[in-house]
């Protein structure tokens, strides 16, 4: 080491006033991060890298931004076809480049909005569609030659996709010249975003049905987005967000060729997602390490187009790391993140509303949202120069550390025998939970401060200053019913029942393309439930099983005042009352959002309640009865896709009807402020909003069940 | 930041409702007021017991009219998934049959709290009309855990279910103290290799009376089939002292195959059980049992309760471990003491 070194140490070491002065922290990936980055921190072999060159580092193209910025794709979808297709045009003439539906949840889950499961979710998180009839009024208007559409779909990927082809054709449109990208990746819906619909194995199979059909017939098209997105969202570091996504698309390769495909044929058409947290450097470092991971771990299937192993990705930035406290904050995170977007080379991104942790985004928000990436193009200089971090000391090292990390973990993964294996056994799900409560741990210790929520709190926190989206869904759920019955009575019907036989039978028969038949059906008017209906019949849908972890949180968490306080107020109820706390922590309808679940289920069992976790999708009866049978304290529901104006005081009702009111009910989550009153009216006891540390929880809920007993 | 209504609670003392309400309520089937006694049995309070002890009591009489089934297995063998698919098949065949199923983790830590996300396993199940599935929290701390298994079947008899299912781990001793409370017990295996089974605690295999063979689908099915050999074979050399040898099954709770031939196989065990009155013989005993456990962790209770109060139990304790004091001698003391008091 240099004398400059050896003095730099002598003085840090007096500055900060440490003897151990090189590592500052260790990042949540346990990545020693250090207070400097000098020459010597590079690796020997460092040479020079360009971009558009392997292993792609510096980005998949030579000009990146200079050519082309990357592209604004702002993900939307609500209530009707008709008010999402309103919307999109709206955008589309102020600047957003692409088009990225978000779909309901009924649609995801494969149920019709006239499905007597779903009435709570119809319209509410996400656009509805039920038929081939709701797909071309999205899309009125809007030449699809012309426009990327991007479509989060997976459970559903078959008749959505497909009705997606009918609606172009009918539009005029050939799917040759189809541009865009189904996300079709099924593997983390089963770790972490849960609108899958059938089991593993028959998914998989549907997932290179698709790949075969779009590489044949729809040349323009990304037939899958391998998504980490989700994984971060639900609490994955980034570490294992990387090292999850590449094992996943790796998985797909392995069964795309297994199918009978060639890699060069497909392989230029998988596409990628990433989130993009407020670990600026850690996300840019991120994205410069999946281009180089996924060249390298190409090499495995000799691909001969170059374009088989250059990793293209979208980033959203992370709505986990918004808050609902102090709202307006949100638009400076989100600009920060978008900055660690761009400066990691993304090919497109989304940016987050400020109204994030409140409701689906306003038309005032969205806009916000949009310009925020529209200024860092026009008025910046970000995009003037290709990967302008490149040779950074500091963000080379992060990307070779990332590397090595990420390939452990993949190792991991293979010595299970590949992802669906280990997804059967549980390991990348748990991993993931860890990695949440170990993070709730430090916002809740103030190890992590989150200004505006646990430290700097405004004491004023209105929402009147603006306007929140609201959805009415029983106007949606009835536009989307009568939709339905003139659809049911216009269409052949003949047609449509030898349609649905024929997926059943090609279902049964592997060698058949799955989504040939979906698209005869579609075509034919069938709609979204009664095909995924018909599948089920052969695949049988599928049930997570839930495991839980315990002890992480209270590892990182036993010193904490405010854990002990609740720890002791515990026991005294015991003493009082002879029995533990007892809560059933529960999802109702189509929700899939289980992160807080989770974290809530472990922390309160760490702190010493009893806990009781329901299953994903149930309806409130089936609650309700799980409740009496477990004769819990309280039940406790956690709402996020804005279901709750329909489900709560159903199951309010229900526990009434068999004479159970004694059992207090609760909701945390995703709750605007003026649904408050209406929930403590219909007789809840206590509303949980993002941000309540999970010890102020319990101390709430104790206090709940004192002044009952 | 939560906000709170407590407007809602206008009823208080709700716990210890009307005790006439709850023993109609229960013997007339109602959910509620069956969920409402089990909690009372696993009260840490001494109170609560003395009440749950006089409902069951009252009881009593409608109690006894179930099969109680105990399955055991080590962890994440498939016990939940097998009760699921088993449930169903009975409710296929008998859609009037009532199930009730509970499940115990001894696993759970002795302090703090538990999960208990048994019922995400049995998801179809639970939701069925004629079931009621309680999982129990962690028993640790409070005596007697096998005891309350027991009571809680009888309230459940007087609730009139008809067959009750006992899912507990298997580790430590309590298979074998759920295993001697059932009039049939079902252990479930993993298909292994013939190292692994030569690891495994023979013990168990004497209080079993049915095997079943889980997991045998995919990859697994070949090495099931070999095990079920062995497993004959072993049952087969005990024969002579057992009236009945037990049978190896080979099932899929995943694929729910072979679970009905389980239930069928069950049935003629049971019917076997009646006809020699082995059934009827062991259910007495069973009662017995319970009664002179009940006495001796009563008695003891008691004892600790006046000792501390009169001689430290504690300084006795210490005596012994020094090695001041005969342990046969203590005991005479302290009874004697309690006697006096
Ligand atoms: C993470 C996340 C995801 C992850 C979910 C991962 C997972 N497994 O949970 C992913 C990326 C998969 C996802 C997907 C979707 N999401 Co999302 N997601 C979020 C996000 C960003 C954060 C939620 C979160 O986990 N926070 C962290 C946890 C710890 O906080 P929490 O749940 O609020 O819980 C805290 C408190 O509320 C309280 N609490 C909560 N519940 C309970 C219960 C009890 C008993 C107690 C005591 C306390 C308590 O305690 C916790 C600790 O403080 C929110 C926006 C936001 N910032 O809130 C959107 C959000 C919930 N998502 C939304 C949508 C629309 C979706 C999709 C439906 C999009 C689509 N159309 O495809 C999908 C589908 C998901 C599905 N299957 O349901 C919308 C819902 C809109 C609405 N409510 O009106 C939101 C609000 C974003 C937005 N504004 O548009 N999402
Ligand atoms: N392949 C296969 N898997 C099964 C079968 N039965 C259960 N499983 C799987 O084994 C895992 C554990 O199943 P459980 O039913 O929870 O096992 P358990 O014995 O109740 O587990 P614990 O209660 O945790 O001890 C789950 O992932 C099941 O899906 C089966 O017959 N075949
Ligand atoms: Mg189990």
């Amino acid at each position: 080491m240099s004398e400059s070194w050896k003095s730099w140490q002598e003085m840090a070491q007096k500055e900060a006033k440490k003897d151990d002065i090189e590592i500052y922290r260790l990042s949540p990936e346990s990545i020693p991060i250090k207070r400097l980055y000098v020459k010597e921190s590079l690796s020997k072999e460092a040479k020079d890298e360009y971009p558009g060159q392997a292993p792609y580092k510096r980005g998949p193209k030579a000009t990146m931004y200079t050519g082309r910025p990357w592209t604004i794709r702002q993900y939307a979808g609500f209530s009707t076809a008709e008010e999402s297709n309103k919307f999109y045009k709206d955008a589309l003439s102020k600047g957003q480049k692409g088009l990225s539906v978000a779909f309901d949840l009924p649609t995801h889950r494969g149920y019709d909005s006239d499905h007597p499961r779903v009435k709570g979710d119809v319209g509410k998180a996400g656009v509805a569609i039920d038929s081939v009839e709701d797909m071309k009024i999205l899309f009125s208007q809007i030449p699809l030659d012309q426009m990327s559409v991007s479509m989060t779909m997976n459970g559903a990927v078959l008749p959505i996709l497909a009705s997606y082809v009918v609606a172009a054709q009918e539009q005029g449109v050939s799917s040759q010249k189809l541009k865009g990208t189904i996300q079709n990746d099924i593997l983390k819906e089963y770790m972490v975003r849960n609108t899958y619909i059938y089991p593993p194995a028959p998914s998989m199979r549907i997932v290179t049905d698709i790949m075969h059909y779009t590489t044949h017939n729809m040349p323009l098209f990304n037939s899958i987005s391998v998504s980490g997105y989700h994984l971060q969202e639900a609490g994955a570091d980034s570490a294992l967000e990387l090292a999850y996504t590449i094992a996943n698309a790796l998985e797909y390769v392995r069964a795309a060729i297994a199918s009978g495909l060639k890699v060069d044929d497909f392989a230029p058409r998988m596409s990628f997602f990433f989130a993009i947290g407020m670990n600026f450097f850690m996300e840019i470092a991120k994205l410069r390490a999946a281009r180089v991971l996924w060249y390298e771990m190409m090499k495995e299937f000799n691909p001969k187009n170059p374009k088989s192993s250059i990793l293209r990705t979208h980033c959203q930035t992370s709505g986990y790391s918004l808050t609902e406290k102090s709202p307006y904050n949100n638009i400076v995170r989100t600009t920060i993140e978008a900055m660690a977007g761009a400066l990691g080379g993304t090919q497109s991104l989304h940016t987050n509303a400020f109204d994030e942790a409140i409701a689906l985004p306003s038309l005032e928000s969205s806009r916000i949202a949009r310009d925020t990436q529209l200024i860092l193009q026009k008025e910046t200089d970000i995009n003037h120069t290709v990967d302008p971090l490149g040779g950074s000391y500091f963000v080379e090292s992060l990307t070779s550390e990332l590397i090595k990390k990420a390939k452990s973990i993949i190792k991991e993964i293979d010595d299970c025998g590949g992802m669906v294996n280990a997804i059967n056994a549980g390991i990348p799900k748990l991993r993931i939970e860890e990695s949440s409560a170990r993070k709730q741990a430090r916002i809740d210790g103030k190890e992590e401060i989150i200004v505006g929520v646990n430290d700097f709190v405004d004491a004023k926190n209105n929402q009147d200053f603006f306007d929140v989206r609201v959805i009415d869904n029983e106007k949606v759920y009835r536009l989307q019913k009568a939709k339905i019955e003139k659809l049911r009575k216009e269409r052949d019907t003949k047609r449509v029942q030898s349609c649905l036989k024929k997926i059943k039978t090609s279902a049964a028969d592997k060698s058949q393309n799955l989504f040939v038949t979906v698209l005869e059906a579609m075509k034919a008017r069938a709609t979204v439930g009664e095909v995924s209906e018909t599948i089920a019949s052969v695949f049988g849908r599928y049930h997570s099983p839930i495991q839980s972890i315990s002890r992480v949180y209270m590892e990182n968490m036993s010193e904490d005042q405010s854990f002990k306080k609740a720890v002791e107020n515990l026991n005294s109820f015991i003493i009082s009352t002879g029995r533990r706390p007892r809560i059933l922590i529960a999802k109702i309808g189509q929700d899939g959002h289980d992160r807080g679940a989770k974290v809530i289920a472990t922390g309160l069992a760490d702190i010493g309640f009893d806990i009781d976790i329901g299953p994903l999708f149930q309806t409130p009866q089936e609650v309700a009865k799980q409740a009496v049978e477990n004769d819990v304290h309280m039940v406790g529901i956690s709402s996020l896709a804005a279901g709750h104006r329909t489900l709560i005081p159903e199951l309010i009702s229900a526990l009434k009807q068999v004479k159970c009111e004694d059992i207090a009910v609760s909701i945390g989550g995703v709750i605007p402020q003026k649904d408050y009153k209406f929930l403590l009216d219909a007789g809840v006891a206590t509303i949980f909003k993002p941000g309540t540390s999970i010890p102020e929880c319990a101390l709430q809920i104790l206090d709940v069940l004192n002044q009952k007993s | 930041m939560c906000f709170t209504n407590f407007r809602c609670f206008k009823s208080k003392k709700l716990k210890l409702m009307n005790y006439n309400e709850t023993i109609e309520g229960i013997l007339k089937g109602s959910r509620k007021h069956l969920a409402k006694a089990i909690s009372l049995l696993e009260s840490y309070r001494e109170d609560d017991l003395l009440i749950a002890q006089n409902l069951l009591d009252e009881l009593m009489p409608s109690t006894g009219k179930s099969y109680r089934i105990g399955i055991t297995g080590i962890p994440g063998v498939g016990k939940s998934t097998f009760i699921e698919a088993f449930g169903e098949e009975i409710l296929k065949f008998e859609p009037k049959k009532k199930i009730a199923v509970i499940t115990i983790d001894p696993s759970s830590p002795k302090r703090g709290g538990s999960i208990l996300g048994d019922k995400v396993r049995m998801n179809s199940l639970s939701r069925h009309e004629n079931v009621f599935v309680r999982p129990s929290p962690s028993k640790g701390e409070q005596g007697g855990g096998a005891l309350k298994t027991y009571e809680t079947c009888l309230l459940m008899e007087a609730a009139g279910y008809d067959i009750i299912i006992i899912e507990t781990l298997g580790v430590g001793q309590s298979e074998y103290k759920v295993g001697q409370m059932v009039d049939a017990f079902l252990l479930l295996h993993m298909p292994a290799t013939g190292d692994e089974l030569q690891g495994m605690k023979r013990g168990i295999l004497e209080l079993v009376d049915l095997l079943i063979i889980n997991k045998c689908d995919g990859k697994l099915e070949h090495e099931g089939k070999l095990n079920k050999k062995i497993f004959e074979q072993v049952f087969h050399l005990s024969a002579t002292k057992k009236k009945w040898s037990p049978p190896v099954l080979l099932a899929s709770s995943k694929e729910k195959e072979g679970v009905g031939v389980v239930w069928q196989e069950l049935k003629k065990f049971l019917l076997h059980q009646k006809k020699t009155r082995d059934f009827q013989k062991k259910r007495e005993n069973q009662a017995l049992e319970c009664f002179n456990q009940q006495l001796i962790f009563k008695l003891n209770k008691k004892i600790r309760e006046k000792e501390t109060k009169l001689l430290s139990y504690e300084a006795i304790q210490e005596k012994i471990k020094n090695g001041l004091l005969c342990p046969s001698k203590a005991a005479q003391i302290v009874l004697e003491n309690l006697m006096k008091a």
